[in-house]
């Protein structure tokens, strides 16, 4: 079974994501933030996919970003997934160069494309790896 | 050569004066010669008078002498020694005492003895005669010939004498003797002394050779000079010619005399009339004098009249020429008419109607100067006015408060140093912004021009120029600007709004979204099918919410130029039939017919495809949405010159024409088709048009009320150029951790 940690500020939409990749068959932990996503990874460092929220109180999703793959030693090398808005691509682009994965938008996509679409990068993923 | 009226006219009157003094000269000349040849003839006629004169006083004489000779011949000789010749004395005594001129008579003999003799005291004593010196002209007489003796002088008598010598003939006609008369010139100058020339002329006379006889001087005579050496006796001696200039010769009492003189016949005297040359000129220089004065005097005359005649002349066309000078200096007065009467009178009134129509003129171009003035600086909207060289000629009061300049300051400085005008963070001159037919124009119209003005407010405005044609040829042009900042804030507002409300709501829906399809997935199974479609109802509800809301910030972002394309070399095919797929549904529950033209072969376009799939998607989309069920919708796409396009076509109930113009603009709907449906928004075919804009192309639409509607749109060809340089630039994406290109959606 897949873990991921999911951060997403807002309660309803954080809980939509958890109720759809548990509903999908995957371990989810929730964070409701990124100092709170933070932690858990420092804490727990077993997760196989991060999606993060990006604008959230306290740390941002590109914070939380760049902490992890500078994290020390070793570098984390978890996938990342951010959600973002429209408007955010800028942040997006700086997010690649940091070292992010994927992105999705998430007023342009249902909860379950979501996850059809982490579904699939995490198949990529484990072929790359093997 | 530029010359005034008068002077040339005193040119004129000089030359007049020169040629009148030639002819008078001419004249002059020719008079003299007249006046000359007539003194001439005048002196020589005298002359010959003398000449006849003196020939009369010897007549007189030898007929004197023949009486006497034929007396002594009847009286002496015929009688012999025994007769009286007392009558013969007393006609002697006789002859002596009434001719003044004779001062003795003798009769001689042939041998020269004196036989006779008598004197004013009567017959002389015989014993007191004696023998005569046989001269040259007694001996002339002894042959028969009448001779004179030469002038001779006698001890205390006045004058001087001569002799004459005739032969006296007997009866046999012989010459028996000699009458021997001796004559007193003294007579004879009495006689000439009539002959009188002029104030001081006079004549006298002198012989053969040369010696006085007579002349009015009795002492000169008495000097008994020769006067051989004034050339016009010698010439006249030898019967030559006399040249004017031996006519005037100095006399005896050194005054320069012009003479003439006349030789006598017989006796080979000269008669010389002579008289001062000063009196012989003075006529001609009376003459010339006149001449000399009336000339003098015409010139003066001649003068006088030409400066009057130019001064009057030239009054008038001076006064005339004063007040055109004013006139060319635009001082439109009142022109005094020039009562001259003449042509200048005429030409006066001539210019006096021409300022009459000038000042008309400019009044009325005054005028209309003022109230195009009045209407400049009373516009809301800021105008100025540019020469051909673009430089500014006009600058109303608007644009002074827009720009913060004045007019003053601005005045023919060219427009670009003036006005500094951007689009975002390009500078656009007013080459550009002039420039009909540019592509930008009518960008630039719609979303305004930047401007900092001079007291540092940031201004938005609108620029609409016009060319200024005069007989066909640019002679400037108006630029008209409009203030849009507050317009253009109110816009930003707005847009400002329209987008944080967007983003505002979108977290609930996308809540909202999140739970309806969670309810779909896992719960519809337990429900019934009422509660099915209240679910799937609410799916697609909250989805065209989302739809309307990405719309709208579609719209933010291409109001704020932050609407991008990512254009990449496509085919068109696959996204015609992806949205085909997508709106297949749809059709199908309204009963409606799809088909599809796709040409063989389609050029590749550079185009963004997710933005272009949003453009077909919207156009058939709308297609099926305003087409009534059992309606037919077909695409097509095809090659056109150097383009691509797409048509939709539908059967749906079309547009109103005057609705067509407004159709791509934002928030507009058709009004009668609101009912239709909650699904317009008015936004769709702004992004449409905004999106095909992007890649360079072409949006339109053409429809029949009633009929139905054709969208189409057109997007230019792939180059090779575009290709290679797409594929050049490839490598710079993005790309993720796992090295994949990614394109960030915008």
């Amino acid at each position: 079974m897949k873990r991921i940690l999911i951060a997403e500020d807002d309660f309803y939409i954080r809980d939509i994501y958890a109720r759809i990749f548990i509903n999908a068959g995957y371990d989810t932990t929730t964070a409701f933030d990124g100092k709170d996503a933070l932690d858990k990874i420092r804490i727990n460092p077993i997760y196989d996919m991060l999606l993060l929220d990006i604008l959230m109180p306290r740390m941002n999703g590109i914070d939380v970003l760049k902490a992890i793959r500078n994290l020390n030693p070793p570098k984390d090398q978890t996938p990342v997934y951010i959600i973002s808005n429209l408007g955010q691509e800028s942040i997006i682009e700086e997010a690649f160069q940091i070292g992010l994965d994927g992105y999705v938008i998430k007023a342009q996509v249902t909860p379950q494309r979501i996850v059809d679409e982490i579904n699939l990068f995490l198949k990529k993923h484990a072929k790359n790896a093997i | 050569m530029k010359l005034s009226i008068r002077a040339k006219l005193l040119i004129g009157f000089t030359i007049l004066l020169l040629l009148s003094s030639l002819i008078q000269a001419f004249a002059f000349n020719l008079s003299r010669g007249y006046i000359s040849s007539l003194i001439d003839n005048n002196q020589t006629l005298q002359a010959k008078k003398g000449a006849l004169e003196i020939q009369d006083f010897f007549t007189g004489i030898n007929e004197v002498s023949s009486g006497l000779a034929r007396q002594y011949k009847e009286e002496v000789l015929n009688a012999g020694t025994s007769g009286s010749v007392g009558n013969f004395v007393a006609i002697n005594n006789y002859s002596i005492a009434n001719n003044e001129q004779i001062n003795k008579i003798t009769y001689l003999a042939k041998s020269g003895r004196e036989l006779y003799k008598f004197d004013q005291h009567g017959e002389l004593a015989s014993d007191k005669l004696s023998y005569e010196v046989p001269t040259d002209a007694f001996t002339n007489a002894t042959e028969g010939k009448t001779a004179i003796s030469k002038v001779y002088f006698l001890d205390g008598e006045l004058g001087p004498h001569i002799d004459i010598f005739s032969p006296a003939y007997d009866k046999n006609h012989n010459v028996s003797g000699v009458i021997k008369m001796q004559i007193k010139l003294e007579s004879l100058r009495k006689s000439l002394e009539n002959v009188k020339y002029g104030e001081k002329g006079y004549m006298y006379v002198v012989d053969n050779e040369g010696r006085l006889i007579t002349h009015p001087s009795q002492e000169f005579v008495n000097e008994r000079p020769n006067l051989m050496s004034r050339n016009i006796i010698g010439l006249t001696l030898q019967n030559k010619d006399v040249a004017t200039k031996d006519e005037i010769y100095t006399n005896e009492n050194k005054v320069p005399v012009f003479a003439k003189a006349e030789k006598i016949p017989g006796i080979n005297w000269v008669a010389v009339v002579e008289q001062p040359l000063s009196d012989a000129d003075g006529y001609l220089i009376f003459i010339r004098n006149i001449y000399i004065t009336t000339l003098f005097g015409a010139t003066i005359l001649l003068l006088i009249i030409a400066l009057f005649l130019s001064e009057n002349f030239t009054r008038p066309i001076r006064k005339l020429q004063k007040e055109a000078e004013s006139i060319g200096k635009g001082d439109f007065h009142n022109v005094e008419i020039i009562k001259t009467g003449d042509e200048i009178e005429s030409l006066s009134l001539s210019v006096s109607s021409m300022v009459n129509q000038l000042l008309a003129r400019e009044n009325s171009i005054k005028k209309e100067n003022q109230e195009m003035t009045t209407l400049l600086q009373s516009l809301y909207d800021a105008v100025i006015g540019l020469d051909s060289e673009n430089h500014i000629i006009a600058f109303n009061k608007a644009a002074e408060k827009l720009t913060g300049y004045t007019a003053q300051q601005v005045s023919n400085k060219h427009i670009d140093e003036v006005l500094e005008l951007h689009y975002d963070d390009e500078k656009i001159l007013f080459e550009t912004y002039n420039n009909q037919s540019s592509m930008l124009i009518s960008k630039l119209r719609e979303k305004g021009l930047n401007m900092t003005n001079q007291r540092g407010e940031h201004l938005t405005i609108s620029v609409t120029t016009s060319p200024i044609l005069f007989e066909d040829k640019k002679t400037g042009s108006i630029i008209a600007f409009h203030d849009m900042t507050k317009e253009h804030q109110l816009e930003e507002m707005k847009i400002d709004f329209v987008s944080m409300a967007a983003h505002e709501l979108r977290t609930p829906l996308t809540a909202i979204r999140g739970y309806a399809q969670l309810l779909e997935m896992q719960k519809a199974s337990l429900m019934d099918e009422s509660g099915k479609e209240l679910i799937q109802r609410l799916v697609i509800s909250s989805e065209s919410l989302s739809n309307l809301i990405d719309n709208l910030l579609s719209v933010a972002r291409i109001e704020r130029n932050k609407f991008d394309v990512e254009k990449k070399p496509i085919k068109l095919e696959g996204l015609i039939n992806n949205v085909v797929e997508t709106v297949k549904h749809q059709a199908l529950t309204k009963k409606q017919e799809l088909e599809l033209n796709i040409g063989k072969d389609l050029p590749t376009v550079m185009a963004d495809p997710f933005r272009i799939t949003q453009v077909i998607l919207n156009l058939v989309a709308n297609a099926s949405t305003y087409t009534n069920e059992g309606g037919k919708i077909s695409i097509a796409a095809f090659r056109k010159d150097n383009t691509l396009q797409v048509s939709i076509t539908d059967t749906g109930q079309g547009i109103p024409s005057e609705a067509i113009p407004k159709l791509f603009k934002k928030f507009f709907r058709v009004s009668g088709v609101l009912e239709q449906g909650s699904k317009g928004t008015g936004l769709g075919l702004y992004i449409s048009k905004s999106i095909i804009e992007m890649h360079n192309g072409k949006i339109w639409v053409e429809s029949e009320l009633g009929k139905g509607s054709q969208f189409s749109f057109s997007l230019p060809i792939a180059t090779d150029d575009d290709i290679k340089n797409y594929q050049e630039h490839a490598s710079m994406d993005i790309v993720n951790r796992s090295g994949q290109h990614v394109i960030i959606r915008r």
